[in-house]
């Protein structure tokens, strides 16, 4: 049987920054992924049509992708759709690469509001492991925000373009708060990957390295330390020891469909708010009908998905809108904290982003009725796109029991668990947030020069932060693990995804992922090195 | 068997015809070359909408050779045969397609400039223009 001093699962943002962590420090480290590295050479160029693959293998929507990997995941109880990817880098293969970090206090949202929970850990202990990720990572943008004092990029910003130059106007003309992104893209060389060339938008796989997703930084360092990679192995059960305090051992099946055993000192789940909840309910048995570390009744509950809503604004003349990284542009933090007279409690985050490229503009114009085929498509197609500013609000969802993974005993089909479901309603404080956010995302195009605005929201197919499902807590009686981690039910058990966030922030969360998982594995090394000794 | 007949060129040249810039068609620039990834979609088309697909062609065999397809005169003329919301379906998935089809073609991209050079793209970005914004911003 294998055995290892370390096993994760999951290969993705917090799986390989805690196993670069580990392995460095010279453990025996093994990282399960259920999928495979994306290839660089199955990408095709823009210019080949390249587009077309977003809308089927880089789709970011498992039930559309439908790779090997993938699981299907019913939505039908949600408003959201799960966007994630299933491989080597895990989301951040596709993701935007927005990399603000949480704020003071997004950590402390029951202390200053009264609602949802306060993290058992503060801003000041992740702040080392927040600079020690931008560090591997490298982070674009801009030293001074009066938002994030004390943050240092090793980069100047992403370009702000045509489209960024108008909406900074128009922040600056309400006085708004605004700044320049904050990006994992190489705006320089950097640790040996080179600068981007914005040739192919961030969020359709990376040709160049220019990118920080995992798989460009923490993998290659990981695997220089040892790190052994079981690509195309899907964990299927872990299996608690006779004494119920440990984890023994994890099952997992081959690509050639051999189930397999392996044993460690120390298990580290890492597979996100969806796969995390659906490999502990999963893990059931006799003497754990409920699922594994489900003492509390808390796996797969608080489930928050950062609702967004999207404003458009579009302008007389070409503003070159889908010219620049996809998600990084400018951030607003204006509305991000609470406000009696806004009728609702926390805030959101303006992000601008740039506009789709032509297939994604064309469709979406179409399915709005912007725009139709026949003889006037192509001069009206034309009028709108790269004409239209656009602005995503991103609202701080915050946990509510009901909001949820479960396990869908009627799907066996997408391969060895269980089915999951998800069962998510916005909450009330989350829809006035999002109106408001609307409301105010329009006035600030207007500010900026729009001639026309529309707003809509939430969308659909953005449900990238799957957070809350396991979450983190003092009290083992209403969490999952404690502050380094652990979860309260057995000792060499860890999780270090978004599922175990109690709370959401505003923004994209890869920058605390990173940065927490950093935390929970230096806890590991250094408080609970009696699991490793023997 | 071939997928691309005469009834598929002539609605997807109506869909999105020629014009002074790209003097082909949705159609024809299909039929010029083809690639394997929109064959499929074609298939999937004709696979889920294969009776609105006859009726299409029933359409055009009434047309005179020299009779350009007006798109909305076919859409206006399957909603009165099938309904409104049936044609919605079938309208929707036609849109899907002509997109994927016309935007991911490279005569397409190249024809209307849709992906700039290096030069063009630093011109346009104009990082200098930026400096000075974020000088004043963090005066400010």
């Amino acid at each position: 049987m294998e055995l290892y001093d370390i096993c994760i699962v999951g290969a993705g943002a917090s799986g390989l920054a805690s196993a670069w962590y580990l392995s460095d420090k010279g453990l025996n480290v093994a990282i399960f992924e259920q999928g495979e590295a994306l290839k660089i050479d199955s990408l095709v160029s823009l210019e080949d049509g390249g587009e077309l693959q977003k809308t089927k293998e880089l789709n970011p929507n498992p039930n559309i992708r439908k790779s090997h990997s993938d699981y299907q995941i019913d939505t039908s109880n949600s408003p959201i759709d799960i966007a994630n990817f299933n491989g080597i880098g895990g989301s951040t293969v596709l993701f935007s690469a927005h990399y603000p970090r949480f704020k003071p206090s997004d950590f402390n949202v029951f202390s200053e509001d009264g609602v949802a929970s306060d993290w058992p850990l503060n801003y000041a202990d992740l702040k080392p492991f927040y600079e020690l990720n931008e560090y591997h990572t490298g982070l674009a943008g801009l030293m001074g925000d009066p938002q994030y004092p004390d943050v240092i990029p090793s980069m100047p910003p992403v370009p702000l373009g045509p489209m960024g130059r108008k909406l900074a106007k128009g922040f600056e003309s309400l006085n708004w708060h605004w700044w320049p992104a904050y990006s994992a893209i190489n705006t320089n060389n950097y640790q040996g990957r080179p600068s981007d060339d914005y040739n192919r938008p961030s969020n359709m796989g990376d040709f160049t390295g220019s990118r920080g997703s995992v798989d460009n930084t923490y993998l290659p360092k990981a695997v220089s330390k040892g790190l052994k990679i079981k690509e195309n192995c899907q964990v299927i059960k872990l299996i608690p020891n006779e004494s119920r305090n440990s984890i023994e051992f994890l099952n997992y099946k081959d690509q050639a469909g051999n189930l397999h055993f392996c044993s460690a000192k120390v298990f580290i789940i890492a597979a996100s708010g969806i796969g995390t909840p659906r490999l502990l309910l999963s893990s059931k048995s006799q003497d754990y009908p409920n699922g594994i570390c489900n003492s509390s009744g808390q796996v797969g509950r608080n489930l928050m998905l950062h609702p967004l809503g999207y404003i458009e604004g579009r302008f007389p003349d070409n503003i070159y809108s889908n010219l620049g990284p996809q998600g990084c542009c400018l951030l607003s933090q204006q509305f991000c904290k609470s406000n009696s007279k806004n009728g609702f409690y926390r805030g959101y985050t303006f992000q601008a982003i740039r506009g789709p490229l032509p297939i994604e503009a064309a469709i979406n114009l179409l399915n709005s009725k912007q725009i139709e085929l026949g003889k006037n498509f192509i001069n009206n197609f034309f009028s709108k796109y790269n004409h239209t500013a656009h602005l995503a609000v991103i609202t701080e969802d915050l946990p509510e029991a009901s909001n949820r993974v479960i396990l869908d005993p009627n799907d066996q089909s997408s391969d060895n668990l269980p089915g999951v479901k998800i069962n998510y309603k916005l909450s009330e404080n989350t829809k006035k947030m999002l109106i408001h956010g609307l409301g105010n995302g329009r006035k600030l195009l207007k500010e900026a020069g729009a001639i026309k605005t529309v707003a809509f929201g939430p969308i659909r197919y953005t449900g990238w932060h799957t957070l809350g499902t396991c979450r983190m807590g003092n009290d083992p009686k209403n969490s999952v693990v404690n502050k380094n981690g652990k979860t309260h039910d057995f000792n060499n058990l860890f999780i270090v995804d978004a599922s175990i966030f109690p709370t959401s922030g505003s923004v994209n969360p890869a920058s605390t992922i990173q940065a927490l998982s950093l935390y929970i594995a230096e806890s590991i090394f250094l408080k609970y090195k009696n699991l490793l000794s023997n | 068997m071939e997928i691309l007949n005469s009834t598929l060129v002539s609605l997807f040249n109506s869909a999105i015809p020629a014009n002074e810039h790209l003097r082909k068609g949705l159609g024809d620039l299909i039929k010029d070359k083809r690639f394997p990834e929109i064959d499929n979609l074609i298939k999937e088309l004709l696979n889920n909408h294969e009776e609105i697909m006859s009726y299409i062609n029933k359409i055009i065999s009434h047309k005179k050779p020299y009779e350009e397809l007006d798109y909305k005169d076919v859409i206006d003329q399957i909603i009165m045969k099938y309904g409104k919301s049936k044609c919605l379906l079938f309208t929707k998935d036609l849109s899907s397609f002509c997109s994927k089809a016309y935007f991911s073609n490279p005569v397409v991209l190249k024809s209307y400039e849709l992906l700039l050079n290096s030069k063009q793209k630093e011109d346009i970005l104009n990082v200098e223009m930026d400096k000075s914004i974020f000088s004043s911003l963090i005066k400010k």
